[in-house]
């Protein structure tokens, strides 16, 4: 305890955790959800309540194969292979499969022209423009290429008499062409097509439910979860390195022989840099708690739900990237671990395998998402796999630790020797 | 022996291909013991691995009777002193002890005693709050010393301690080590014999990872005796001088020299035989070594 005391004490003095907690502050402050930019209010009738996946694949067989068709047409399409936005053009090849599919979706055979087009993007008006020619929509939904010279317009109508299962399976088989990554595969069609208005009753019915299950400051300390996540996913790792760090420079040896075991040692400092970055945090929460108070009243929220959040659901984020920075800087004695947690980060952030979702959580995901205000139902749906999701992230952490405690333990004896930049120096301590 | 003390047996340690340590045995006892060589004889590599910062290969060292394998019992028994001590920069004097003294398991009115006493053995009681990072060389070798007895340890291991410090600073920080030595085993590893000379009565000498003597001051210039001279010779006679023997040292007098010079051998030509001192035994030994070299750099 004295030691974990000791080593909180360094960390809040430095410098680099003095700018991390001001860049979880700044953050908060910038994304408004310190203070809170928007309260929760009874939906009135008539107005608009956004929009939600219907799952229903009459809405979304069409949507998607006209949006695979005008991706189509200009033979440019927009993927996120692993999280990151790329856009893919097909070889001649990879064309003619991409053509077969399109001519199983379309009620007419495809023309040559259409085949034949060339890669020119979309103009600025929303039109495309394919060798001179413009692809517009028509009234009922369906697609026309128009050619200047007045030859006959191509259309795309959807064929409505093709089912779901071979329709799911043409869209897989042009996910693949793409590499993955596209809205057409099987993880995210349904959400990105078959968008249906939200009702007044659902919107009732979500804030009934927000009422009585979040009392208000649930759903609030939900998108401040969200956002905290974010930078919890990431700042924790500099205040650990640079304490790591700072044990260079003939201080090692210092430490290491010392009485303490290396599991006390590496322990306390985890939890000292935990401690420290989640005390911003903290002092938001309760700070958040106080406003929410004067906007609701003290008896229509949960006092203590901003710190059950906390622990919930950022504590395992900060103790990931801390895990990371601690074990990393350990073994190698760099700052690696910042390319190392800011690489995690880019992938949890821009969704991994697919297009990210704003709404819920992925295995091993470290930065669950919640972008809303509300919505506990598809909270309460998603629980329990953001239950699973934070005991996996702190089993990881665990581990990390560990291993942090196998390496010191393993350095301090002399046993191990990792040089990522430079040479060992070890000839020199003859 | 007494309780306090070092056995180290048939002890090697490599690096690879280079072979650090080989084959060494050694006792050490109560009082100072200075440990001479080189700049990469193997004397950092023995005190590591005494210190339990490097594992052995081969052999066998005990401190006070305890395995070097129980690195945590070690650990309690000993203090150390690396080359070029640091600590952190932000840290006050007081808290760099109060720091280390936590990781050595202290309770908080040990710690605050021990700190006491030991910044007023080191000289350092009015510097207590000032931060380490604004130390001179000399104050912050003297913390070094005082960290290293914090946890009061029966074997104090001290690793080139006067590199880097003013000559007054060096003679403070030797008589702080003989003061600290009275009731401790404290190893001083150096390649400064003079250091050696004035604080230490048993010594060993280590070359190449090997152990070329191992006693005293005096038996090891009593080894010396007849095989150091001194002759006045003339600025032109200087290079013949330098070709035929080892110099030990030259004092330059106007047209002339006077030199102090080995010769093991035989009687030169020129010259009388004085009594040697720590220096000229310490490099007759390494010339005897057959790794003379330029013998001028070991000293």
């Amino acid at each position: 305890m004295t030691l974990y005391r000791k080593e909180l004490g360094r960390v809040l003095k430095s410098l680099i955790f003095l700018l991390a907690a001001a860049g979880i502050v700044l953050f908060a402050y910038t994304q408004g959800v310190f203070p809170p930019h928007s309260t929760i209010t009874k939906p009135e009738p008539g107005a608009s309540y956004g929009t939600k996946a219907s799952g229903d694949p009459a809405l979304i067989m069409p949507e998607a194969a006209e949006s695979l068709f005008v991706q189509y047409s200009v033979n440019q399409y927009t993927t996120y292979p692993n999280g990151f936005l790329k856009y893919v053009k097909l070889n001649q090849a990879d064309r003619a499969k991409m053509d077969e599919i399109i001519a199983e979706l379309s009620v007419d055979a495809l023309s040559e022209d259409t085949r034949e087009t060339d890669d020119t993007p979309a103009t600025d008006n929303g039109s495309l423009q394919i060798n001179g020619d413009s692809l517009q929509q028509n009234g009922d939904g369906s697609f026309q290429i128009i050619t200047p010279d007045g030859e006959t317009p191509i259309d795309f109508q959807f064929n409505t008499a093709i089912t779901w299962e071979r329709f799911s399976d043409l869209m897989a088989q042009a996910d693949d062409l793409l590499g993955g990554g596209s809205d057409f595969s099987e993880t995210w069609m349904s959400h990105r097509f078959g968008q249906i208005p939200v009702t007044y009753e659902e919107a009732l019915a979500d804030y009934e439910l927000t009422v009585s299950h979040d009392k208000m400051t649930g759903a609030h300390a939900r998108l401040f979860s969200d956002y905290m996540g974010i930078i919890l996913g990431l700042l924790p790792v500099f205040p650990a390195v640079f304490l790591c760090l700072s044990d260079r420079k003939n201080i090692a040896s210092m430490l290491y022989t010392r009485r303490i075991s290396s599991a006390r040692f590496i322990l306390a400092r985890f939890l000292a840099l935990v401690t420290a970055v989640m005390l911003p945090v903290l002092i938001m929460c309760a700070v958040l708690t106080g406003i929410h108070v004067a906007d609701y009243g003290l008896g229509n929220i949960d006092i203590l739900a901003y710190f059950k959040y906390a622990f919930f659901w950022m504590l395992p984020t900060a103790m990931a990237s801390t895990a990371v920075g601690l074990f990393f800087t350990t073994l190698t004695n760099t700052p690696v671990a910042i390319a190392v947690q800011l690489l995690w980060w880019f992938v949890d952030t821009l969704g991994g395998n697919g297009v990210y979702s704003f709404l819920g959580v992925r295995k091993l995901q470290v930065i669950p998402r919640h972008n809303a205000l509300g919505k506990t139902q598809a909270y309460l749906d998603y629980l329990p796999d953001l239950i699973q999701n934070r005991i996996e992230i702190t089993l990881i952490t665990v581990l990390l630790v560990a291993f942090t405690v196998f390496v010191f333990s393993a350095k301090r004896r002399g046993l191990l020797h990792v040089s990522v930049f430079k040479r060992s120096k070890v000839q020199s301590a003859v | 022996m007494s309780e306090s003390n070092i056995q180290i047996r048939n002890l090697s340690k490599s690096y690879g291909k280079k072979q650090a340590l080989r084959n060494l045995n050694l006792d050490i006892a109560s009082g100072m013991f200075g440990l001479l060589g080189r700049n990469g004889a193997g004397k950092t590599t023995l005190m590591k691995t005494i210190a339990t910062l490097l594992k052995k290969q081969e052999g066998d060292i005990t401190v006070c009777g305890v395995p070097v394998e129980k690195a945590s019992e070690i650990r309690k028994i000993i203090g150390y002193l690396p080359q070029d001590f640091n600590m952190y920069g932000s840290m006050t004097v007081s808290q760099a002890l109060d720091y280390l003294g936590v990781l050595s398991g202290m309770s908080k009115v040990k710690r605050h005693d021990r700190i006491s006493i030991l910044l007023k053995q080191v000289n350092l009681i009015e510097h207590s709050g000032k931060k380490v990072r604004s130390l001179s060389g000399g104050m912050k070798q003297r913390l070094g010393i005082a960290q290293a007895l914090l946890h009061d340890p029966e074997v104090l291991i001290v690793d080139e301690p006067t590199a880097g410090l003013d000559p007054e600073e060096r003679v403070r920080f030797r008589n702080l080590l003989c003061e600290v030595a009275e009731n401790k085993t404290v190893i001083l590893s150096t390649h400064i014999v003079g250091d050696v000379e004035a604080t230490c009565e048993e010594i060993a000498i280590l070359d190449d990872g090997r152990l070329l003597f191992g006693g005293t001051v005096s038996g090891l210039c009593n080894m010396a005796e007849g095989s150091v001279y001194t002759a006045e010779v003339t600025q032109n006679e200087l290079p013949k001088i330098r070709a035929a023997y080892t110099i030990t040292a030259t004092l330059s007098q106007g047209k002339s020299s006077t030199v102090r010079f080995l010769s093991p051998d035989s009687r030169p030509a020129i010259g009388k035989p004085v009594t040697p001192g720590a220096e000229d035994a310490y490099i007759l030994c390494l010339s005897k070594a057959g790794k003379g070299g330029n013998l001028h750099d070991a000293v």
